[in-house]
């Protein structure tokens, strides 16, 4: 598989980010929201302090990796949930057709036509602060997209002549779905599914930012909110994050698409014979 | 009859893979040629060559050379192009009388609004009347048949030297083909136009041509005019086609005849005569060695068995 | 308009009204049930702002109608929706319809101002790009559409509020127009769009690379098309092909993808809202929620869903007129 320079780079970042995210309470140990010196020292000032601290006198550095932590673990996961859900939900809509299919569907529409922000905003204020809320919240923004792409799929292999052998040896319909037609049709669920990890931290962020998250973590959006009240003076205290944000993000997004460049090789342009 | 195009050694070729090795062809001016071939003979990329259309990523080498012109052929001005799908190579949201008019307006300059009345005559010509109701049409509206018609005009429009009809009937109904082979034969008279038709159907071909070409894994088998080749093929892929070409009048027999295997991968086409493993007259001079070809160019044979001439 | 086209009309109108009422019933059962099942309610929330007396939450609960089953509320609710009366917003002591149409205004302007701004640069670029897949321009625009999705909306805002209001002291921090200018006429609107460059700016980058993308991909596909072959065999100049041809069968797709931008057309400026303290339907839905205000919430995504609806409806029909294939009698 041809690795181009910019997924080469692409993954190199993003490894940098979770190693850290993963090391984190080991290579800079203690609570990241601790006032560990001087309010707003500025970075490259304390070598101890590498990035400064913010008007708290909090670590910017040890918030950063921390937060990488909280960021990275939960669009992962919501962004896995989102996809296991509906490609569930779109196999059985697909599989069962009829009034499954458009209840499902119905509900689907519904939850495409809610504002998704404003959903998952709702849903975390309604469950509370915790890293499990933001989960369900992102996750329940996004399972309509894998489930449509799945529901297609299924809809095409439904007429393929492998299942009527497994309806012939008497398996029951949802083993056949599940079993035996899902597998085959999650392929663009999961190119999907990598796009969705990169919306997932953006919406993660977001969140966080307007002060829904969990006040006990250092989280991205946390520390540019937190950067707000002295932009201008200390405008990296909300750049610095920001940027995190931003190579996390562009990371993922590159890495999907190279994943889905792999799943789905471009056909060559042959002329008409 | 003078030559409008000489094709000497052509080959194509997409990446290792060579599609067409060593075609030498003659079109002579106001005649009809077909070039006859299953798929994956390499006909179509021979005419796409002819035209300057080959993608980006073929290689081409060989020479072909338009005697009695000094500057290259121009694509829809000196060589008007058919296709086989009528409904694909149109475009779905542009009216027919746009898509003809075009052509007039890119060759002889200013908008295709100002030819409307030329397209709406064309459109006559192959017989979609009245000409200027169908000019606001969309491609959608036609009939196979008619898609085909206005597929013609479009290549009639730039007043060419040449058509070229790529596979023009496979796509539509038998009793329409007739009518469209009609079509073409009085247009070619007409405007005295050299013809090159592209077809496997060697029936239909023999409605229309005077000189043919057989082609097999992209190589020339026997060539020669087509009242010869039907009544005394020499190589036995040109009796094979004939076999098997049911509307030729053959007496009925129970069983369907057939050329037995099927097209070489051209990737992996064994020494020798490509259509070797498929040849009921093989021998192992054959397999081993590629026959030269014995005649001059569009009249002769490659075949080690060949009847003589 | 021949009698048959006017049949389909309705009869997709009919549909679409008819596929929207479950929809609709759907998204209002699930956000009251979201309320219910929110720890505290609109009592709380207010007793907690305004510090007032622990013995009056009974009080309050009766005089707003809270001390009944959650059914009651909920098909009193509907009824009244079906009435239009859209309920009274405890949070701002006002009737709901008030309070949002008072505050749609803003957001409108903003969503539909990025999505307009979105579409002018964005489809342009797809082109850029498109015409020449594979190309250096071509990767350009991929890369550069890679990056806008990465960006935070509300941090790019932050940064543009950094450099142009507070460093070059070009453009205001906030809000939609100067407070107490009493400005009128062109003048106001020349205040109002000063305050919105820059959230607007924010909110479109996203949607810019949406529609940059869309195009681009479309056309990457139309130029696999064989009627492009027929094109080029018609010796039609390259940049006929390219606008005319190839361009013109790739926009069908992106018309039907700019109608799905309007579920976000409300609901998606909440943090740039935020950031700019644009008084706007973003803002006011986090307000409904954190103040557990159902009616509000309620009426903002019932607004939300009602233009949905309608967005898709004008799409289709937009793709009917548009598509010469649709919708005429063969």
């Amino acid at each position: 598989m041809k690795v181009g320079f910019l997924t080469g780079l692409a993954a190199a970042i993003l490894g940098i980010l979770s190693a850290a995210a993963l090391l984190a309470p080991w290579i800079l140990p203690g609570d990241p929201l601790a006032m560990v010196g001087r309010p707003l020292l500025l970075p490259f000032e304390d070598w101890v302090r590498p990035l400064g601290t913010d008007r708290l006198g909090r670590d910017v550095l040890a918030a950063l990796v921390h937060g990488a932590r909280v960021s990275l673990s939960v669009a992962l996961a919501a962004a896995l949930a989102a996809t296991v859900v509906g490609s569930i939900i779109g196999t059985l809509a697909g599989y069962a057709g009829g009034w499954v299919d458009i209840v499902l569907m119905r509900l689907a529409d519904a939850f495409r036509t809610v504002p998704n922000f404003v959903l998952a905003l709702a849903l975390v204020s309604v469950i509370g602060p915790s890293l499990s809320s933001f989960v369900l919240a992102i996750g329940l923004t996004a399972w309509t997209g894998p489930a449509r792409l799945v529901r297609a799929e299924v809809l095409s292999l439904k007429a393929r002549d492998f299942v009527d052998a497994c309806r012939v040896l008497g398996m029951p319909g949802w083993q056949i779905a599940l079993r035996e037609v899902l597998p085959n049709a999650v392929g663009p669920a999961i190119a999907l599914g990598a796009v969705t990890v990169a919306s997932a931290i953006l919406v993660e962020t977001a969140l966080s930012f307007l002060g829904l998250g969990d006040p006990n973590r250092a989280s991205w959006g946390q520390m540019i909110a937190e950067g707000r009240s002295v932009l201008r003076s200390n405008w990296y205290l909300s750049a610095i994050p920001g940027l995190a944000v931003v190579a996390a993000a562009l990371s993922v997004n590159i890495l999907a698409d190279a994943l889905s460049d792999w799943l789905a090789p471009r056909r060559a342009e042959g002329a008409a014979e | 009859m003078s030559a409008l195009v000489e094709i000497r050694d052509l080959t194509i070729r997409f990446d290792a893979t060579q599609v067409v090795r060593s075609i030498d062809l003659t079109l002579g001016k106001g005649g009809v040629t077909a070039l006859i071939g299953e798929s994956g003979s390499g006909k179509s990329l021979t005419a796409l060559a002819l035209a300057g259309l080959l993608p980006n990523d073929a290689v081409v080498t060989g020479d072909i050379s338009w005697p009695g012109r000094e500057t290259a052929p121009k694509p829809g001005r000196d060589i008007g192009l058919i296709f086989q799908d009528p409904m694909s190579s149109l475009h779905p949201i542009l009216t027919v009388g746009e898509q003809i008019a075009e052509v007039l307006a890119a060759h002889r300059g200013g908008r295709w609004q100002n030819y409307c009345a030329e397209a709406a005559a064309l459109l006559e010509q192959v017989g979609i009347t009245p000409g200027t109701e169908a000019l606001t049409a969309y491609p959608h509206r036609f009939s196979g048949g008619m898609r085909q018609r206005v597929a013609i005009a479009m290549a009639l429009a730039g007043d060419p030297g040449l058509l070229i009809a790529d596979e023009p009937t496979t796509a539509l109904d038998v009793r329409t083909q007739a009518r469209i082979v009609e079509l073409l034969k009085s247009i070619g008279q007409a405007r005295s136009l050299t013809l090159l038709l592209i077809t496997h159907d060697l029936a239909m071909a023999a409605q229309l041509a005077e000189q043919v070409v057989v082609l097999y894994a992209g190589q020339v088998m026997e060539a020669g005019p087509l009242q010869r080749l039907l009544h005394r093929p020499r190589h036995p892929y040109t009796a094979g086609l004939i076999a098997t070409s049911l509307d030729l009048g053959r007496p009925r027999t129970l069983t369907l005849p057939e050329i037995p295997g099927g097209l070489p991968d051209p990737a992996n086409l064994p020494p020798g005569c490509p259509f070797a493993p498929r040849c009921p007259k093989v021998s192992t001079l054959c397999r081993q060695v590629m026959p030269a070809w014995r005649g001059s160019i569009g009249d002769g044979v490659a075949c080690h068995h060949a009847e003589a001439a | 308009m021949t009698p048959s086209f006017k049949n389909d009309l309705l009869g997709i109108l009919l549909r679409r009204l008819a596929q929207a009422v479950p929809v609709l019933l759907i998204v209002a059962v699930g956000t009251f049930l979201l309320m219910e099942a929110a720890p505290g309610d609109a009592v709380d929330a207010y007793l907690a702002k305004s510090g007032g007396d622990a013995g009056l939450v009974a009080q309050l609960r009766a005089d707003w109608g809270l001390n009944q089953h959650w059914t009651t509320r909920l098909l009193a609710y509907l009824a009244g929706v079906l009435t239009g009366d859209f309920g009274f917003s405890v949070a701002f002591n006002r009737p709901v319809a008030d309070v949002i149409l008072e505050r749609a205004g803003n957001t409108l302007l903003l969503t539909l101002g990025a999505n307009a701004l979105a579409l002018a640069i964005g489809i342009p670029l797809g082109i850029f790009g498109g015409k020449r897949p594979g190309s250096f321009k071509d990767r350009a625009v991929l890369s550069v559409t890679l990056l806008f999705y990465a960006l935070p909306g509300f941090w790019v805002g932050l940064m543009l509020i950094l450099a142009f209001a507070v460093k070059l002291a070009w453009l205001p921090l906030g809000g939609v127009e100067t407070i107490a200018s009493d400005l009128t006429g062109l003048a106001r609107i020349l205040d109002i769009a000063r305050h919105l460059v820059l959230p607007t700016l924010s909110l479109c980058l996203l949607y810019l690379a949406l529609y940059a993308r869309m195009m681009r991909t479309g056309m990457v596909e139309v130029w696999r098309a064989p009627f492009i072959r027929t094109a080029r065999a018609k010796g039609i100049a390259e940049r006929r092909i390219i606008y005319r041809h190839v361009v013109r069968a790739a926009l069908l797709p992106v018309v039907t993808l700019i109608g799905l931008q309007a579920g976000a057309l409300l609901g998606g400026s909440v943090v740039i809202e935020s950031v700019f303290a644009i008084p706007g339907l973003g803002r006011l839905a986090f307000e409904a929620v954190t103040q557990r205000d159902m009616p509000l919430l309620m009426g903002i995504v019932l607004a939300n869903t009602l233009l949905v609806i309608l967005a898709t409806l004008v799409v289709d029909l937009a793709y009917r007129r548009l598509d010469p294939r649709i919708g005429q009698a063969a």
